[in-house]
């Protein structure tokens, strides 16, 4: 018996022996190949719990009145968990035919996926996504065994609902805009990466992408019950408070999109900003993306020039508008006065080029405010001259041409402004720079600049975002000069003269009850090789007023009208329509109220 | 003996011999030791129910608000979308077109620029338009764990008792 005994433990001991060896040897190989390791340890890891990454909801974007510009909308993501599934019954047939009578989806191929997996490893493919929350309510009510009028029904529900188990529906914020065509220039669109996360593309979303998005937070999980924390709080990402009037913005879209038709041109812009802050109040750009169809920008942009947002992106020769900048920096400079005459003799030989008036006639001697009120293309070319180039271009660049704005909009371009230095340069550009030839500008630069003649000198940042709410607390945007090129003076003095000129020609750009500054433009349009030959121009209108307290500053530019050529014609009687909406909607009173109360 | 001997003080000398009898009898029965040990097992055994049963209430309660936490969580982010959902459902009702579509509805309509009316209010400063953000700052947790009333077993209640026993006994000694 002791023998026996003895044999036993023997066999026990070795027994313990090697398998301690064993496992110290396993340990030992671990430890060596680290590669293993982790592979273990990953799965060790999953069995001990998960890492959820949450998404917190993107931020939200409001107009200047807290009107809701861009929410979130919960929607569903079905797809098949094949775990859940039983291939024995005929749960691939009723969660096909769930779906195609809830969801709309192909029967057959959702039947076949839900056969098939793709590999017999897959345990979800998702289906679709996007499926709107009042269908999915629609199946879960539909699914409430309580609902049910009698016992047959009860069992009939609680069945479907077993045959059900493989699908599932995964509830996730998608971007929604209550207008998706509003301001759809302004606010861009969110689509999505490879990876299936969103991102902000032109405009807002893409500018602030990083601050609406906030920061996703990855938690652990733990498969053991016991070991569940709460989740700590999680930021949502920022909201955003646009300079936007959504009234205004509205208004001036559809007085662009009537006018765009009127004038048979091909696109156009208008701009509102309020020249004391640089705050943007409205910014019209034809065409338009239909933002809630986002994924038709690929198309839409192969077809032809598409340009997301015009007002930003879209650089052109502005023509005779350019006047008001090259005025401003002689009579900053002191080279001309209000008083300096000129006689205009129809040309001038600036470079070896020899520039004509618009109408090719000469005009004979005239003040400055004559010339800006005929737009005498020689006597501009003329002051520029008596500028000298060193100066002009120094004055052209305070003014911010040839360099982006730093509006806080995804897609900014800075237009192009030859300089003295480049190569390309001739001594001729001088005299067609002087009235907005050979130099391109977007919208957005030509507002800010000539927003100095209405602001004392000082050209304000122009932005689009007023506030920032982070947290529940509200952070304003407080506005910044960009640049002084010229003083106080001759900005006043200009907006006189220019304001003299437009009742002076009696002009279609007059408002009634606001007295106003302006400047029309007709810029040719250049075919390469060709010269200004092609008989299509760039109409364009800047205006800004009340003339004694400037308020807002409009700035319109429409591209190849059709009925006819001239800015005068077709973009200026366009500012005091968009006026009109300005006085209304921003609370500004006419001149004779507003100079009641001082 | 001391037991026969107390009781014969308080009692009769009839209950004292059958008490001494039955003392008698119990010191020699055969399984009286048996009983003993059995009796111990039973009240080992009873404890360690009682420990088993006292753990096992514990971990199911702990376990089912584990559950209930992960639930509530769900909850909680399914109210937040649904909320958002409402929300921007209340932005779609307000938008522009809805509003001015409304408007004619009932019989309002743009005004003119010449139909406007101003009031010259001496001293009046308009307010600025910008909205205050009226979201409230959410509660913040103050802690981001479960007290360990939560969260330990047992065993681990009476392992922080005796730490905690040991540490102010360590404490306490000169």
């Amino acid at each position: 018996m002791s023998q026996d005994f003895s044999s036993r433990y023997i066999l026990l001991g070795t027994l313990f022996t090697v398998s301690a060896a064993l496992i110290f040897g396993q340990h030992v190989s671990l430890l060596m190949d680290h590669q293993r390791g982790e592979i273990l340890e990953e799965v060790r890891a999953s069995h001990l719990g998960s890492v959820w990454t949450i998404h917190p909801p993107r931020g939200l974007i409001f107009d200047r009145k807290g009107q809701l510009l861009a929410g979130n909308e919960m929607v569903y993501e079905a797809g098949i968990d094949y775990r859940a599934v039983n291939k024995e019954t005929d749960d691939a047939h009723t969660i096909a035919l769930t779906s195609n009578v809830y969801f709309g989806l192909d029967y057959y191929k959702v039947k076949v996926t839900v056969e098939n997996p793709p590999n017999p490893q897959q345990v979800y493919l998702p289906l679709a996504k996007g499926i709107e929350k009042e269908k999915v309510d629609q199946l879960q009510n539909f699914l409430k065994i309580r609902d049910a009028d009698s016992r047959l029904e009860r069992t009939e529900k609680a069945r479907l609902a077993r045959h059900l188990r493989g699908l599932v529906l995964q509830p996730y914020m998608k971007r929604i805009y209550p207008e998706p065509l509003l301001a759809s220039n302004v606010l861009g669109f969110v689509g999505y990466t490879q990876q299936a996360l969103p991102l902000g593309y032109f405009g807002v979303e893409a500018k602030y992408n990083e601050m609406l998005a906030g920061s996703p937070v990855k938690l652990w999980v733990p498969n053991d019950p016991r070991l569940v924390q709460d989740f700590p709080p999680i930021p949502e990402g920022a909201s955003l408070i646009l300079t936007i009037d959504r009234e205004l913005q509205a208004a001036v879209e559809k007085i662009l999109e009537e006018n765009i038709q009127k004038t048979k041109s091909e696109t156009g812009v208008i701009v509102v900003l309020d020249p004391k802050t640089g705050e943007v109040w409205a910014m019209a750009s034809y065409p338009r993306l239909d933002i809630s169809r986002y994924w038709d920008y690929e198309a839409i942009s192969q077809k032809g020039q598409f340009v997301f947002n015009r007002a930003i992106s879209a650089m052109y020769e502005p023509g005779s508008v350019f006047k008001v900048l090259t005025m401003a920096s002689a009579l900053d400079k002191g080279v001309v006065t209000e008083d300096t005459t000129y006689l205009d003799k129809g040309a001038i030989e600036v470079g070896g080029l020899v520039i004509y008036n618009w109408d090719r006639a000469g005009h004979g001697k005239q003040t400055m405010q004559g010339c800006m009120q005929l737009s005498l293309n020689v006597c501009l070319a003329w002051v520029a001259t008596q500028l000298g180039a060193a100066d002009f271009y120094t004055y052209l660049q305070a003014f911010g041409i040839g360099h982006t704005t730093g509006i806080d909009l995804d897609g900014e371009r800075a237009g192009i402004l030859k300089l003295p230095q480049d190569q390309l340069w001739s001594e001729s550009e001088i005299g067609t720079n002087s009235f907005g030839q050979g130099v391109s500008a977007t919208p957005i630069q030509m507002a800010a600049a000539i927003s100095a003649l209405a602001n004392d000198g000082k050209i304000m940042r122009p932005h689009i975002v007023r506030a920032i709410i982070k947290d529940g607390e509200q952070f304003m945007i407080t506005p910044s000069v960009s640049s002084i090129p010229i003083s106080d003076k001759t900005a006043h003095t200009l907006t006189e003269m220019l304001a003299r000129s437009l009742e002076a020609e009696a002009s279609s750009a007059l408002v009634e009850g606001y007295r106003v500054a302006g400047k029309t433009g007709t810029g040719e349009i250049a075919i390469p090789g060709a010269g200004y030959t092609s008989g299509e121009t760039n109409a364009s209108f800047a205006g800004w007023g009340p003339v004694d307290d400037p308020r807002f500053l409009v700035y319109i530019w429409l591209e190849k009208p059709k009925t006819s050529i001239w800015g005068s014609e077709v973009a200026a009687p366009i500012f005091p329509k968009v006026v009109e909406q300005i006085a209304l909607l921003m609370n500004i009173p006419p001149d004779r109220y507003r100079k009641a109360t001082h | 003996m001391t037991l026969a001997r107390s009781l014969k003080k308080g009692k009769g000398e009839w209950s004292m011999n059958s008490l001494r009898r039955l003392a008698q009898a119990y010191s020699t029965t055969p399984w009286r030791k048996q009983i003993s040990t059995g009796m111990l097992i039973l009240v080992i055994l009873l404890g360690v129910i009682l420990a088993a049963s006292l753990y096992l209430d514990v971990t199911a309660r702990t376990l089912a608000l584990g559950r209930a936490i992960i639930m509530m969580e769900n909850e909680i982010t399914e109210v937040e979308m649904i909320n958002a959902h409402l929300r921007t459902q209340l932005g779609i009702l307000k938008s522009s077109a809805m509003m001015e579509k409304r408007a004619i509805e009932m019989g309002f309509r743009r005004i003119e620029p010449d139909e406007g009316i101003y009031l010259i209010v001496p001293g009046y400063v308009p307010l600025d338009q910008t909205p205050v953000s009226s979201a409230s700052r959410k509660a913040q947790s103050v802690s981001y764990s479960l007290p360990p009333i939560y969260t330990q077993s047992l065993l681990d209640w009476l392992k922080s008792k005796l730490d905690a026993w040991a540490n102010s006994e360590r404490g306490s000694s000169p």
